[in-house]
């Protein structure tokens, strides 16, 4: 279930004065099963091109293709978002039912599959997300933030998409917060889904991805293996996106004198690095 | 979505008429509104739309953005029209097909009341195209508050109709963000049914509703921490101020009145 985007182009309000181009001749390609940050600054275009590959934004030029769907093909829409899980930013604003349970319900049921699987499948979802049992009929207004927002990823994996998309999954909160969501979001990983994250929090996105996508200002500016991005700091820091604080130490610590090669970029890996280059002198 | 709603639109500006007071701006739109309702005959009218037309042409607004905001009323406009056409009674007949009959004093209404309706939406849309919501509620406050002595709560109304209009382009914008996160969970807002479709609203309207009274508490603590305790004593940060241009635009507006008057009294159509 390949995402093939080829020259993407998405200009908004084209034709009137306010005519801004968002994404400008983007192409690349995600196989099944990676994990690929996208990364980029406020602005950057990255959420104008997670809605193309949802089908909920079209392409004013180029192709996105799902799972050898064009996203162009009339009615193609509802096909593709039942293959691909788009959960926006802050979604626990998204939530209006009377209990957790017909919440994460919505999704399956629009997909018309059979009440027995419809329970079965909210069941399953809420504790991926770690939410208990008897908390299922209680109304989702009543929870905490991080657990609404958990009761709201389950509404999406409920639908059991084959990609799933994130868009800032842990903006706003606390650091126990954005450890859970990271857990979780590692959890679906190794479920088999492909999972794009969109951040723009370098260190969440090098402990977990295998790939990362730098935007810049509609177009793809870096597109490589963490290491290999992360190589590239004075560049990062000129998009105001920067590096991992454990990069960042390790350069420092090169410049002194060290030598840690440009692979460790988490903080578990430049603690070990760190010790033994002390252990060397 | 938000290109589309033009009715209530401020188009900013830096012209003569930008920078007129806005309460004589709401006088003068009040004015308009007066003479439209007094002419009594298409000169009067003629007169109202070329003072309009000029002073569209001195705040600098084109054309395109009246012809914009008039486009949601324009089937009001036709139906009025269509009314007007075939239920006036008169003997001058122009033409019969059987029942109904067309007159020439049938023609003369329809055709006045439209012009009646395009000039009163053209002539508000003047005020809401040059003085931005925030001023125009500043000078509703003004005007409004020799009524606060009898106890008429003018500020209030004038905060919260500034609150309202702030928050029109957030909803609008809220209201997009969730129809594209329900959308992703295969929710369908365009076919079936009448029923179908208005139970497809409630994952819409639901977070909405739930979000704008999150809104309104924030706010409301907002204010509250910030020390907001009404109008009493509350000073501008920029006080409206009367200039020599307002007095004479307010002559302008009287003397436009007093031609209709006048037209009328000689009964000139």
């Amino acid at each position: 279930m390949p995402v093939v985007v080829k020259n993407l182009t998405h200009v908004y309000a084209l034709g009137t004065p306010f005519e801004k181009k968002a994404l400008d001749n983007i192409s690349f390609t995600i196989e099944d099963g990676e994990f690929v940050g996208l990364i980029g600054h406020t602005g950057s275009g990255k959420s104008t091109l997670i809605q193309h590959i949802n089908a909920l934004m079209l392409p004013t030029d180029g192709k996105v293709i799902v799972n050898g769907i064009d996203t162009m093909e009339p009615k193609s829409g509802l096909e593709i978002r039942k293959s691909v899980g788009l959960v926006f930013q802050y979604p626990e604003y998204q939530l209006f039912e009377e209990t957790i349970k017909k919440d994460v319900a919505y999704g399956p049921r629009n997909l018309g599959l059979k009440e027995d699987e419809i329970e079965r499948r909210v069941a399953h979802a809420l504790k991926t997300v770690g939410i208990d049992e008897d908390l299922f009929d209680h109304s989702p207004f009543d929870l905490s933030g991080g657990q609404k927002r958990r009761v709201a990823i389950a509404g999406v994996l409920a639908m059991q998409p084959k990609i799933l998309i994130l868009d800032e999954p842990s903006a706003g909160l606390d650091p126990q917060g954005r450890a859970d969501m990271r857990k979780l979001i590692q959890n679906i990983k190794n479920e088999g889904a492909t999972v794009i994250m969109v951040s723009h929090s370098m260190d969440d996105v090098s402990k977990m991805c295998d790939r990362i996508i730098v935007m810049n200002q509609g177009k793809i500016a870096l597109d490589a293996a963490p290491a290999e991005v992360f190589k590239h700091s004075e560049f990062l820091d000129s998009i105001h996106l920067g590096v991992p604080a454990a990069a960042k130490l390790r350069e420092r610590l090169n410049k002194n004198g060290f030598q840690i090669s440009d692979n460790v970029y988490t903080l578990d890996d430049i603690k070990a690095a760190i010790i033994e280059n002390l252990k060397r002198r | 979505m938000q290109n589309n709603i033009s009715i209530g639109q401020y188009f900013p500006g830096d012209s003569f008429v930008h920078r007129l007071d806005p309460r004589t701006k709401i006088l003068f739109s009040l004015l308009f509104i007066v003479c439209i309702f007094l002419s009594k005959g298409f000169l009067c009218f003629l007169m109202i739309a070329m003072f309009a037309f000029m002073c569209m042409k001195v705040s600098k607004i084109s054309m395109k953005f009246i012809i914009k905001g008039l486009k949601p009323i324009m089937f009001i406009v036709l139906f009025t029209f269509m009314l007007n056409l075939f239920l006036s009674s008169g003997d001058d007949v122009f033409v019969k097909f059987g029942v109904i009959s067309i007159t020439f004093s049938g023609i003369r209404n329809a055709v006045f009341m439209a012009i009646r309706l395009i000039l009163l939406v053209t002539c508000t849309q003047l005020l809401t195209l040059t003085t931005s919501p925030i001023q125009l509620t500043d000078g509703i406050e003004r005007l409004l508050s020799p009524l606060k002595r009898i106890g008429f709560p003018a500020h209030e109304l004038a905060m919260m109709m500034s609150i309202a209009l702030r928050f029109i382009p957030t909803l609008i914008e809220e209201t997009e963000k969730i129809t594209k996160a329900q959308k992703a969970r295969g929710a369908d807002f365009e076919t079936g049914g009448v029923i179908k479709r208005v139970k497809s609203m409630i994952p819409l309207l639901v977070p909405l509703f739930v979000g704008a009274f999150r809104r309104a508490d924030e706010l409301a603590m907002a204010m509250e921490a910030r020390c907001y305790r009404g109008g009493s004593g509350r000073t501008k940060m920029r006080p409206l101020q009367y200039t020599n241009n307002d007095y004479y635009s307010m002559a302008a507006g009287i003397g436009l009145m007093a031609f209709v008057i006048i037209l009328n009294a000689l009964k000139v159509f």
